[in-house]
């Protein structure tokens, strides 16, 4: 009876997650990747992500809702996996070693402008990207990093000037 | 290479792709969330009995999930007032003490963008209440290097002060009486973090030496002569890309010392820096306030002492949350008084003058939150205080 009951809730429920996977996760995941510049990671967190933003809301009546806090858990992550672990200088200089093989349909000639991008630290190329791939204002990527406006604007700045060096 | 960052990101992401269809083990585990959802719930119950035991003091405890709001895009529009209650916390309350004495501020200033072609925003004195806009203080502001920020308001609810984003990297100081009308630029070039002191003689703010700089000045104006006086953070050798810096002051309610936040990449610190005895001190050098294991980022005075965002970055357990919370800190021996709110929206807060009601944004919608459940009070503004 319990079982019966169940099943079709079970399966509503990943009938959902299925449709949000794939109206969200390709566009997530691109971010992911660009905030860390590794396709695993990116994947990973890309999930992680979407295990806790489904896991925290039961009435998602908003696409857009989840489509935005979908990329501040995606960001937070990444915060926490460079931070907590402490690795994003070891990390880096791994990646330095062993770089992500470039896509083809990758920017030729701009290899060393991505390697430069990935040697920034975090809050810095989170900001570019926020700025320069999902077109955020100064305003709305302050509120999605939780800083003033005036960090968004010296973290983008010492941003471009680190890699115009 | 604004240009060239674009093409570069755009070509990127074109260049990765995520498994067409979510892997079982997402399925498996989004599921199993919610029940983890439900044992961190008992985890903060947990924590709320330990804090006691610690002898912490008046506990706001609201703990629920979150839920987002109807429109959480980047507003591009006017503000929608609602002043319907939020539904930030689909809250399960499992604890609370009782809500802040006194009602909210009747009024909050906002800077909100405006329908245009061109990026512009308007700074508005709205009811606190319900959103709605009651005056328009500043119209037609140009909204495309950063606009009006950092908003903070003198004791005496008259006057205001902001930053204004003039280019990528540099922003004025100005002064706005909300009576007159009357505005003047009180400081040129990289200027930002106005704070105004509880009795209204001081004015506190950031400044950097030049675009994209390394030395950050904390200025202290006498508002009436216009003497200042300057403390530098210094980064030493070798100088780090992202280096430390001042990202928030808030004044003690003695308006003598003043609360400094240095954030340090990811973790930042709060330091007390007292403005008649420090002269000529090194920011930073002092010993830190609160928990060893913890970012902790300025919100302000509170009744409680000073309160602040905590980010633990120990390991995950009854007294470190994997979400950060608000807490109020003994300014005297830096330890937690008071767990105010856990967990926490992570958002930028602001309080009023009697440091008991918070205004917050969350993706272009507006919360207060004075106790008990957060209130939406209207979707579309970037920045709030009152």
């Amino acid at each position: 009876m319990t079982a019966n009951a169940k099943a079709p809730s079970e399966a509503k429920a990943a009938g959902r997650v299925d449709l949000l996977y794939r109206r969200h996760a390709a566009e997530a995941g691109r971010f992911a990747y660009l905030l860390t510049g590794d396709r695993e990671l990116a994947r990973d967190l890309t999930q992680e992500a979407f295990v806790r933003v489904l896991g925290r809301f039961h009435d998602l009546r908003n696409p857009d809702a989840f489509h935005w806090y979908l990329r501040r858990t995606i960001l937070n992550l990444a915060r926490s996996h460079f931070r907590r672990r402490r690795l994003e200088r070891a990390y880096l200089e791994r990646k330095a070693r062993q770089p992500d093989p470039p896509p083809a349909e990758s920017a030729e000639g701009r290899e060393d402008l991505w390697e430069a991008l990935l040697r920034l630290p975090a809050r810095q190329r989170a900001a570019l990207v926020l700025r320069f791939y999902e077109d955020l204002t100064e305003a709305q990527a302050a509120e999605v990093l939780e800083c003033p406006v005036g960090t968004v604007k010296s973290l983008v700045s010492r941003g471009l000037a680190r890699l115009r060096e | 290479m604004e240009e060239e960052l674009k093409e570069l990101l755009r070509r990127k992401a074109e260049g990765f792709d995520m498994p067409p269809e979510p892997p079982p083990a997402l399925i498996r585990r989004a599921r199993r969330h919610r029940f983890l959802s439900g044992a961190l719930a008992g985890a903060a119950a947990a924590a709320l009995v330990a804090g006691a035991a610690l002898g912490v003091r008046e506990v706001l405890l609201s703990y629920g999930r979150a839920r987002p709001a109807e429109s959480p895009t980047p507003p591009a529009t006017s503000p929608e007032p609602t002043g319907t209650p939020s539904p930030t916390p689909e809250a399960v309350v499992t604890s609370t003490a009782s809500p802040a004495a006194g009602s909210h501020p009747a009024t909050l200033v906002a800077f909100a963008p405006v329908e245009g072609g061109d990026p512009r925003g308007r700074l508005i004195l709205a009811d606190a209440a319900t959103g709605r806009v009651l005056a328009i203080l500043l119209d037609d502001q140009d909204t495309s290097e950063g606009g009006i920020f950092d908003l903070a308001l003198a004791p005496d609810g008259r006057t205001l002060y902001y930053a204004r984003g003039t280019t990528a990297c540099t922003s004025d100081l100005e002064r706005l009486s909300l009576e007159g009308g009357r505005r003047e630029v009180l400081a040129s070039g990289f200027a930002s973090g106005p704070a105004p002191s509880a009795d209204g003689r001081f004015l506190a703010y950031l400044e950097w030496d030049s675009c994209g700089g390394r030395d950050q000045s904390l200025v202290v104006r006498d508002v009436s002569t216009g003497e200042e006086v300057r403390w530098t953070l210094r980064v030493p050798e070798p100088q780090e890309a992202d280096p430390p810096a001042i990202r928030r002051v808030a004044w003690l309610p003695d308006s003598r010392r003043l609360a400094c936040e240095v954030g340090d990449g990811e973790v930042s610190s709060i330091f007390l820096l007292d403005t008649q005895l420090d002269r000529g001190a090194e920011l930073g050098a002092g010993p830190r306030l609160g928990p060893r294991d913890s970012s902790l980022e300025l919100i302000g005075p509170h009744p409680e002492g000073l309160a602040v965002l905590r980010t633990c970055l120990g390991p995950v357990g009854p007294d470190c949350l994997a979400q950060p919370e608000i807490v109020a800190l003994d300014p005297e021996t830096g330890r937690v008084r008071a767990i105010l709110l856990r967990p926490a929206p992570r958002a930028r807060y602001a309080l009023d003058a009697s440091g008991r009601h918070f205004l917050y944004a969350i993706d272009g919608v507006l919360y207060r939150w004075s106790g008990g459940f957060p209130v939406k009070v209207a979707e579309g503004y970037f920045t709030a205080t009152w």
